[in-house]
């Protein structure tokens, strides 16, 4: 039981990284329409910049900061410069394959400017634990989910409460009487895009202590949230963050328990789960009907 | 055989323009196959013509060929993506390295087998995003790029794990041919890509062809004329799959070695910008795409690129054709051979043939009837 519990603490957990980056992946959907294949590797360039200003002295906070704002401006611009002019309503394929040319680009360029190497990036939460019984529930892991509960508030806050976010979801649902009232939807899109990456940024940095920093970091966890996503539905933001916790979760117990996975298969998981939603229920747990129009 | 000349003369008989001295598009069509006849003859003649180190990289166009008219198939002609299409060029090659190195089959057999075991991969992992219109094929088939190297992993008595395997024995040529083993290995998989890409071609001309390209540009309506649009998009799935592990089968004759780093994501993409270079629904374009995929790295290099930028570069062109070009090489020489004829027929492309939103029969405003589709 003790056992159990703390696989589903450690799942929480990682679960968290998950549901931050199946944010990312949300808020360009629901901003495109489409999903962003470079997404990881974008998020992984950000880390990049973060482990390079530890690397000269900073703090690790401010650190994840700037890598943030980095992965705001550079996902606007990404938007503004190479998907406005392929966007088309109905057809998404080039955008996807934009994207793809994305990816590719930016591992390549990641590797070239800072380094091919593995490097390491501590976390910003402090070591050591806190025992309830049987079970350790790491400061790490508590710092993740109160990260995590924190992005949610933010999200609900900005998507709810504020003209911002209204002018975002006005330019989402229905973008032809958003235009007729004023609403700049190309602003819209690039927030999305920047926000985004911002997120993906976040995730990258407190992901890194685990899977240490290197081009091809984030390719594994992009599809565990793309797995949150999937559960989750692919335009519900309340959906990423309950699927990426849920997938933690899952991936945690099947490794711990199907001594056939393990860690080593654990990424069959993370499939078996995409492919377990689009069998049952296409839209995920939170989706519009509409949603499986991915 | 007619000439292009006297054939364009009799069609555009009357006309009066520069156009009548060039042929015109169905001139052109004749222009295309002796152009593609020669062409296949050059390449026959090839391994008497190179060294054997020039003919191993002749060798390697040949299977990236095929692998890029795999994606041409899937992508160009049918609307899918798939991100795993490195894995079933690996299961092709991990099936011939492992049948013919540890069961005793032959290389025929095995390169068969191979092809039937990456189309069944290929649906196991496809069908439950192919019921689905959209994307979700992305997704699933990311996820067998990314799970297939853990696989061999994991099966590492069987598969060799992450050093690879190899394979002692050759395809040895027949006796008294007096072919060496790479000329032989050449010249089979020049067979293997000529017949996939007649195939490719004549399913393109074909009834069930113009099935699988209107789902592409119109699945609603496609539907409505009653294609079967899960059946159409699993049959075609399928068959690249099967054409990516023949391609497969060819990498690990010619190579007789397989190893999982040549077979992640990265190799997936790179296929889709041959495809983009050849040009997305061009047959011959594939081979302009695995000439580009063999040769750009040093091509980049003698031009200054350090060897870490160049999948940089590959993304580059494919962001920029997907701008500016969507026809790749082979649209820009039907653009080429119409502005030389006049004769306007649209160009090949992913989207090429779609009337722009304005020319649409719904009303934009709101009023009257709904956009079939609508952006999210």
């Amino acid at each position: 039981m003790e056992l159990f519990v703390q696989r589903v603490i450690d799942g929480l957990s990682t679960g968290s990284i998950y549901a931050a980056l199946a944010l990312a992946i949300v808020l360009v959907f629901r901003a495109t329409g489409t999903i962003n294949l470079a997404q990881g590797e974008m998020a992984m360039f950000c880390c990049f910049i973060a482990w390079k200003l530890t690397d000269i002295g900073w703090p690790i906070v401010p650190a994840i900061l700037v890598s943030m704002a980095a992965g705001f401006v550079g996902g606007a611009a990404i938007e503004r410069v190479v998907v406005r002019p392929v966007e088309d309503a109905k057809d998404h394929l080039p955008i996807i394959i934009v994207t793809l040319g994305l990816l590719l680009a930016v591992d390549s360029l990641a590797g070239g400017l800072f380094t091919v190497d593995t490097e390491r990036l501590d976390s910003p939460f402090p070591h050591g634990s806190w025992r309830v019984g049987g079970v350790h529930v790491g400061y790490d892991s508590i710092g993740l989910l109160a990260v995590i509960i924190v992005i949610s508030v933010v999200i609900w806050f900005v998507f709810g409460r504020t003209r911002l976010g209204l002018h975002m979801r006005a330019s989402v649902d229905n973008p032809e009487s958003a235009r007729l009232v004023g609403i700049r939807r190309s602003s819209m899109l690039m927030f999305g895009w920047g926000a985004a990456a911002a997120l993906g940024a976040l995730a990258a940095a407190l992901v890194a202590p685990q899977t240490f920093v290197y081009t091809g970091m984030l390719q594994g966890v992009l599809l565990y949230a793309f797995a949150a996503a999937t559960l989750g539905g692919f335009d519900s933001p309340a959906g990423a963050i309950v699927g990426g916790l849920a997938v933690g979760v899952v991936q945690d117990l099947v490794a711990g328990y199907i001594t056939f996975i393990g860690n080593e298969l654990s990424l069959l998981t993370a499939l078996g789960i995409i492919l377990a939603v689009l069998m049952v229920r296409p839209t995920g747990l939170f989706g519009r009907a509409d949603s499986k129009r991915l | 055989m007619n000439t292009p000349n006297t054939r364009s003369g009799r069609t555009s008989a009357g006309r009066m323009s520069a156009a009548r001295l060039l042929p015109t598009s169905r001139g052109w069509r004749g222009v295309g196959w002796t152009g593609m006849l020669a062409a296949v003859a050059v390449a026959a003649l090839l391994p008497w013509m190179l060294s054997s180190y020039h003919l191993s990289e002749a060798s390697s166009v040949l299977y990236l060929s095929l692998a890029v008219l795999s994606v041409n198939l899937l992508t160009g002609m049918n609307g899918q993506l798939s991100l795993g299409q490195a894995a079933f060029v690996g299961i092709g090659a991990y099936s011939v390295v492992i049948l013919v190195g540890d069961h005793g089959w032959t290389y025929p057999q095995a390169m068969a087998a191979g092809a039937v075991l990456a189309a069944v991969a290929g649906i196991v992992v496809a069908v439950p995003a192919l019921r689905l219109r959209g994307l979700y094929v992305a997704l699933t088939t990311f996820g067998i790029g990314l799970v297939f190297p853990t696989l061999l992993q994991k099966f590492t008595s069987v598969t060799g794990g992450s050093g690879g395997k190899s394979l002692t024995l050759a395809y040895l040529p027949p006796a008294g041919s007096g072919l060496d083993q790479g000329q032989w290995a050449y010249l089979v998989s020049l067979v293997v890509l000529v017949v996939a890409m007649l195939f490719v071609h004549l399913l393109k001309q074909s009834k069930t062809g113009r099935a699988i390209q209107a789902v592409r540009d119109n699945d609603i309506v496609a539907e409505g004329f009653g294609v079967p649009l899960a059946r159409i998009k699993i049959a075609t799935f399928a068959l690249s799959a099967a054409l990516a592990g023949l391609a497969g089968g060819l990498f690990a004759l010619q190579r007789q070695f397989v190893s999982p780093g040549d077979l992640g994501l990265n190799t997936s993409i790179e296929f889709f910008v041959g495809m983009a270079i050849g040009g997305s629904v061009s047959v011959p374009g594939a081979v302009i795409g695995g000439l580009f995929l063999q040769y750009a790295p040093d091509l980049t290099q003698d031009l200054g690129i350090t060897p870490i930028y160049t999948p940089a570069v590959y993304g580059g062109l494919l962001i920029l054709i997907i701008i500016f070009a969507r026809g790749g090489a082979a649209g820009l020489a039907t653009t080429i051979s119409q502005r030389l004829t006049r004769q306007p027929h649209s160009p090949p492309g992913l989207t090429a043939d779609r009337p722009t939103q304005q020319d649409e029969p719904y009303s934009r405003s709101g009023i009257g009837r709904e956009p079939p589709e609508e952006v999210l």
